[in-house]
């Protein structure tokens, strides 16, 4: 067993808190958060959360598809304004 | 900054270089779908040239275009920098719930009461979904502006014509951190 595997995925403890204090009141308020560094659990879908990014809380509404990734990885701290052209966006 | 109406111009992307001797052009697409370009008949230039788009063809995130009129390498290169532009207008319809970016841009931002809180300044997504970021009003600095969810929770009413949206944040979107958070 490599060590990474057997030490299991690192999340702030503060965060695993918030979550389920989140979790338990049932509202949908933003999780403001600066972990960037933490794991995306399965206990986090269906949560929002707002990720620092240096300078400002980036929503980031936490799908199955997201878990085992960083929440920094949906906070870029560099923005890149592109073209519009004829990109989409869909209101979820 | 003002919403592109449907007359305004949009701008698809920008000729590269020549591909070939048959007068095929690289082409940097700005679009997610640079097949898409086909379908858009008569491409212009931002003098008012209008070609017209004979092939395009994707291989390897490269993107290669062939226009009528133009069969040499020559004539090609010569249109190297050249950025090309279609009517907003021309633009497909969308499905329910899908906007163009360009609709998007520029729309003023309303509270659930109706009082102007700002307008939207670019739309974003990073991976988590689509994300609307907005300038509050008085703010010049882009620093100032916050990014909402663009979800039907968050931004329940759309008008394209008025030239607004209205948006729900949930708390902790827009306001001060409390003494409680910042620990």
């Amino acid at each position: 067993m490599t060590r990474s595997v057997w030490k299991g995925p690192f999340v702030d403890g503060y965060l695993l808190k918030k979550a389920d204090k989140a979790r338990e009141s049932g509202r949908k308020d933003i999780i403001r958060i600066w972990s960037r560094r933490s794991t995306i659990l399965p206990q986090f879908v269906g949560l929002n959360f707002g990720v620092y990014n240096g300078r400002k809380f980036i929503p980031v509404l936490v799908s199955e598809n997201m878990i085992g990734h960083k929440f920094g990885e949906f906070s870029p701290t560099r923005t890149f304004h592109g073209h519009q052209a004829d990109k989409k966006a869909r209101r979820s | 900054m003002v919403s592109a109406g449907k007359s305004a111009r949009i701008c698809l992307g920008v000729i590269a270089g020549a591909r070939g001797v048959r007068g095929e052009m690289r082409f940097r697409s700005y679009g997610d779908e640079p097949r898409d370009l086909s379908q858009y008949g008569a491409l212009e230039t931002q003098e008012g040239h209008q070609f017209a788009i004979e092939r395009v063809s994707v291989k390897g995130g490269q993107v290669s275009l062939s226009v009528h009129g133009v069969t040499s390498r020559e004539e090609a290169e010569a249109l190297k920098g050249t950025k090309l532009y279609m009517l907003r207008a021309a633009l497909p319809e969308t499905e329910r719930d899908e906007f163009y970016h360009a609709d998007l841009v520029g729309l003023v931002v309303k509270d659930k009461g109706g009082r102007q809180m700002g307008r939207v300044v670019a739309v974003q997504n990073f991976g988590a979904g689509d994300l609307l970021e907005v300038l509050p009003d008085g703010e010049g600095k882009v620093d100032a502006s916050f990014f909402a969810p663009f979800s039907l929770e968050v931004v329940p009413v759309i008008d394209l014509e008025g030239g607004w949206l209205t948006l729900d944040p949930p708390p902790g979107l827009i306001e001060e951190l409390t003494e409680e958070e910042q620990k």
